[in-house]
């Protein structure tokens, strides 16, 4: 069974080591949903599988 | 607000001081003796005097540092020596780009005080080196995002044509303090929309150009990979002067591009017959465009037509991917820099900062690595779209200025057209193209292709010589000085 966005998001929080009041963590448990369905989307573009992100490193200074 | 066959035209304030309403007019007065840069200064102060309590434009004025720079500009234009169209002329700079004459506090509770202590940030060494007299710290959204909250002790900023409603953001102060003459001209920061929006809602005109041709060292970060200073100013003239001063390389920015700078001025010919303008119309039938930005678009694009453009129809491509790639990964890297502070200190932060930078904890590291390669095809698209086209269109927001007792974070991202732009790093400004039936600015936003800012300027500059809402001043401020 998939976590609850309460979950994910509880999660996520202690990941981060940041705490919240419950308010605001009531806010990022609502706002989850469409926000990993926006990021989701991004896997969605057509690209090749080896497209290169935009930030390329540099061995130099 | 009308179309005028003739750019000539007074640009001096109607509000009873004479101030010259553009950097270019207040230039020729200094060089024609009408005007001196104390007396310019004295004027912008008195202005300051009477309107920053009201407007929130200021977070720390620098009088004596401006007088003495006001000063000294006379005298070397008496000398003879001129430094250029900024020389003498009083500009503001956001409170997250460092200076030597003031503290910088990133309008938080948070920044450490030695970010302030590093001297100035190569942009105000540079306008210093062209002779500009910076006048003071304007105000911003906390680091550069989020929502006023007063409950943190600093200034709300308010819109100059309706004190109840929000000036844009995050360069508040730049934005409100530029359109009510508190200055000539500033700087402000743009990660996703944070010149053009304010520019957009107080009636000037704001360039974040190609990321990387200005140096942001010296500036607090947001989103390392978007961040970019740019210039704002009534007139896209004086927006190229600012930033002929304020591009070139610096090593200091590991961003920053090793490329000469165009003569951005110079190619202020007013002559933009053939330039091929693609318009995305899509926006204005949305539900949530409002109808007076819709027929206003409409009426630009008329002005460009007159002018000999040819205006065609284009689609964005990948728009809703390439705007949350901005915004998300802007978020990231927000958070990768605030991730120990918001641990120890998150209630310190204001609430609308703290939300917007946590919503990053919600994402992965895939997530941000993914954004990165959606940019890179964007950029490709970019170019493939830009072979057909010199400029493209869109208002620079769906909606007029909103009330600040009305404001939500999401609310705001999902009405601008800005952050789009920022993902792939084209050039883009925004102009403004007249008020609404509520007497309320917006502004028209347009791209170009990476390091070709003359032609950006060179279309605004051309519709600025047929129109004249850059020059207009709120009844709000004439009230107010009267």
């Amino acid at each position: 069974m998939s976590p609850t966005a309460e979950e994910t998001v509880t999660a996520l929080l202690a990941a981060a080591g940041i705490s919240v009041p419950d308010d605001e963590k009531a806010e990022f448990v609502a706002a989850y949903p469409a926000f990993r369905a926006s990021l989701d989307t991004l896997y969605e573009v057509p690209m090749s599988y080896e497209e290169e992100p935009q930030l390329i490193f540099s061995p130099y200074v | 607000m009308t179309s005028t066959a003739q750019p000539a035209r007074t640009e001096l304030s109607a509000a009873g001081d004479e101030l010259p309403l553009t950097i270019s007019a207040a230039a020729a007065a200094l060089r024609d003796g009408s005007l001196t840069a104390v007396r310019l200064l004295e004027k912008v102060t008195a202005r300051a005097e009477k309107l920053d309590t009201k407007l929130g434009t200021y977070i720390i004025r620098t009088d004596e540092a401006a007088k003495a720079a006001a000063v000294q500009a006379d005298e070397e234009l008496a000398a003879g020596i001129d430094k250029g169209p900024l020389h003498g002329i009083p500009l503001g700079v956001k409170d997250i780009i460092a200076t030597a004459d003031a503290p910088s506090t990133a309008q938080s509770l948070i920044l450490r005080p030695e970010f302030g202590q590093q001297g100035d940030a190569v942009v105000v060494a540079r306008l210093r080196a062209a002779g500009a007299v910076i006048t003071g710290k304007t105000t911003t959204a906390e680091y550069a995002i989020g929502m006023p909250d007063p409950s943190k002790g600093f200034p709300t900023p308010r819109n100059p044509y309706g004190l109840d409603y929000y000036p844009g953001g995050s360069s508040s102060g730049t934005g409100n303090g530029v359109a009510a003459g508190l200055f000539l001209g500033g700087l402000g920061t743009d990660t996703g929309g944070s010149i053009r929006m304010p520019s957009s809602w107080c009636g000037i005109s704001g360039m974040k150009q190609t990321f990387g041709r200005v140096p942001k060292s010296g500036c607090v970060p947001l989103g390392f990979s978007y961040d970019n200073i740019g210039p704002m100013t009534r007139s896209a003239r004086d927006a190229a002067a600012m930033l002929a001063v304020l591009a070139g390389h610096d090593e200091s920015d590991a961003c920053s591009a090793d490329r000469p700078v165009d003569d951005y001025v110079g190619a202020l010919t007013g002559d933009i017959s053939g330039l091929r303008i693609g318009v995305d119309t899509s926006f204005l039938d949305r539900p949530e465009c409002d109808p007076d930005v819709a027929s206003l678009t409409h009426a630009a694009l008329e002005v460009f037509k007159e002018a000999g453009a040819v205006v065609s129809e284009v689609s964005l491509p990948l728009y809703q991917e390439l705007s949350t790639a901005t915004m998300a990964g802007l978020q990231a890297e927000a958070l990768a820099y605030h991730r120990k502070d918001l641990q120890a200190q998150w209630g310190d932060y204001g609430y609308g900062t703290r939300m917007a930078i946590g919503t990053a904890m919600l994402m992965t590291g895939a997530d941000y690595v993914q954004a990165q390669r959606v940019r890179r095809v964007g950029v490709r698209q970019m170019a493939e779209l830009f072979a057909d086209y010199d400029i493209l269109i869109t208002p620079t927001c769906l909606v007029p200025p909103p009330r600040l007792d009305d404001l939500g974070f999401g609310s705001l991202i999902s009405s601008i057209l800005t952050p789009y732009w920022n993902a792939v790093g084209n050039p883009a400004m925004s102009i403004p193209m007249g008020l609404t039936s509520g007497d309320l600015p917006v502004g028209l936003q347009l791209a170009g292709r990476p390091f070709e800012e003359t032609t950006v300027f060179r279309a605004a500059d051309a519709f600025q010589r047929l129109t004249d809402h850059h020059l207009a001043e709120s009844p709000v401020v004439k009230e107010l000085l009267a």
